[in-house]
């Protein structure tokens, strides 16, 4: 699919109301702050609904309340217009001119951000790598989105009802429906990692090229096989905590190179390279599902020092329909050229 | 300038009610201003009249005007059937329906440790004392709170509490809307409706 027009209103530092892009290699050149990652992060809230780990306070420019971004996608069966208004704390979604929601979006556009910070997926904490394959999963089927905001809900209400004086059998019926949905969610969530973890081996071999075989797997902290177990054994902690300590919510990914974590032994080299096989799979997945490549978002290129990397993300821009890339120096390739300076964006 | 103060109490009453934010409230009140006096009186006198004459049913806690609701006192219906149900507004779409002629019971809220309720907030209690001298044989329980996270833990709550008597206890199907096109049914429901399939 092609982003044929980004809009935008009082987002960061930009002042360009409208940017028209091209089929084929975008390219956005201008100095360090000068707003170039900016015009990524909001193509790629207006492509999905999804602003990546920041608050919608922080996105709008200083001493506004109100500010907006807008998409205009273009698919092999149609045009769609997407029209996110912001304000602190809320996003007001419009999909052709009809309110909706995020999940809405995701069922007509796609797009993948690539940047620097990827490499927090691997050193960050466990939250940004379960965002990752939750949102990932939300965007790959509606009926995750739906399960995991249900099971979200359960999680709050059982908390609520630890940090009180629960009674058993309310306690135990909460617990129940707990378990119910986390198997659902833990089931969906190890399909999906069986065909990321191939995805990303493949990439991490194509990049790499030293030989290693990259593992991913889901961690649940205990033992114990079932989440039924796993609740019983916690029980002591979580009446101490007054909160719920095991499930889904809770789970991480862990990355392993030859079975060593490369979260604990891994270099930062290795750490980016398979922080960017994980996005590669993101794309991969949206593509196999929408029938149709998402947007690609690359953010900085030209921050990239390892050349194997950066040719490699240079391949992926060139081998896709439409890719946004991002740095300090134009690309070989370039089939649109924007500059930007303190938040103007001109047409090369 | 700034509003007499009887307007500006006006507007804060009205403010208060459910679904009503302050611009609907002030938008209500000069509404209430331009009415002739007889209507604005007649409007208050049916707020207060339904406040004075309205009550809860003893048995079942429908909204009714004696001390029995009619559905309660209809010796045509049948008494050892109760459709257990979370606000007023539920038994009457069920009652809409022209299916059901059991009782109701009227739990008023659901459970949700988050907003304080717990089954001592609802109306439990009361079904319990109710189920004594009931026919454990040929007597039912539907339960019927909405699909929502806290209605299905309310049933679940529920069930398990009525089975402890020997009481049989069932839970309204879910699945497709009648009518429905399979493609625009979402997809939990859908998942759901297949997961609940029934033999033919």
């Amino acid at each position: 699919m092609l982003l044929r027009s980004l809009s935008q209103l009082n987002y960061r530092n930009l002042l360009s109301p409208r940017l028209e892009l091209a089929e084929g290699i975008n390219v956005i050149v201008g100095n360090n702050a000068a707003g170039k990652s900016n015009v990524l992060e909001a193509a790629y809230l207006a492509c999905t609904g999804d602003l990546p780990g920041g608050k919608i306070s922080e996105v709008l420019r200083l001493g506004e309340v109100e500010g907006f971004v807008g998409a205009r996608i273009k698919r092999i069966d149609g045009i769609s217009n997407i029209d996110i208004g912001l304000t602190p704390g809320k996003k007001i979604i419009r999909l052709d001119g009809q309110t909706a929601r995020a999940l809405d979006i995701a069922k007509v556009s796609a797009a993948v951000l690539i940047t620097p910070e990827d490499a927090d997926l691997i050193h960050g904490s466990p939250s940004l790598r379960r965002h990752y394959l939750d949102s990932l999963l939300a965007k790959l089927s509606r009926r995750y989105a739906l399960l995991h905001r249900e099971y979200n809900r359960v999680v709050e209400q059982r908390n609520a009802l630890l940090k009180g004086r629960a009674g058993e059998l309310s306690l135990s019926i909460w617990s129940a429906k707990f378990v119910e949905l986390g198997n659902e969610i833990m089931a969906m969530r190890l399909r999906a990692i069986k065909r990321i973890a191939e995805i990303a081996n493949t990439s991490y071999a194509e990049i790499a090229d030293d030989g290693k075989c990259l593992g991913i797997s889901l961690h649940s902290g205990l033992a114990a096989s079932n989440l039924q177990e796993k609740l019983q054994a916690t029980a002591h902690e979580e009446q101490a905590r007054g909160v719920t300590v095991v499930g889904p919510h809770r789970d991480d990914l862990v990355l392993e190179l030859d079975g060593y974590s490369i979260q604990a032994y891994g270099s930062r080299g290795e750490a980016r390279t398979a922080s960017l096989a994980l996005r590669v799979a993101e794309y991969r997945l949206l593509q196999e599902k929408h029938r149709e490549t998402p947007v690609l978002l690359l953010d900085d290129f030209s921050s990239e020092l390892d050349a194997n990397r950066r040719e490699y993300l240079l391949d992926l821009a060139a081998n896709t329909p439409q890719a946004v890339v991002s740095g300090t120096e134009p690309p070989p390739r370039c089939d649109q050229r924007f500059s930007v300076s303190g938040g103007l964006v001109s047409a090369f | 300038m700034k509003y007499p103060s009887a307007l500006i109490q006006l507007i804060r009453e009205l403010g208060k009610l459910p679904g009503v934010g302050p611009k609907s409230a002030q938008r209500l009140a000069f509404h209430l201003f331009n009415l002739p006096e007889e209507e604005v009186r007649e409007l208050a006198q049916a707020i207060l009249n339904a406040k004075n004459s309205l009550k809860q049913c003893k048995l079942c806690y429908n909204i009714t005007d004696t001390e029995l609701c009619s559905i309660c006192t209809d010796h045509q219906r049948n008494h050892e059937l109760i459709c257990v149900v979370e606000q007023p507004a539920d038994l009457l779409a069920i009652e809409r329906s022209g299916e059901y002629d059991g009782l109701y019971h009227v739990l008023h809220g659901s459970l949700s440790p988050m907003n304080g309720i717990g089954p001592d907030q609802l109306t439990i209690a009361a079904l319990f004392e109710r189920l004594q001298g009931f026919d454990q044989n040929t007597g039912e329980v539907i339960l019927a709170t909405a699909t929502t996270v806290e209605g299905e833990a309310t049933a679940m709550y529920l069930a398990r509490l009525l089975t402890d008597i020997g009481i049989t206890t069932s839970r309204i199907a879910y699945g497709l809307p009648v009518g429905g096109d399979l493609e625009y049914a979402d997809e939990v429901t859908l998942g759901r409706a297949i997961t609940n399939r029934r033999k033919l």
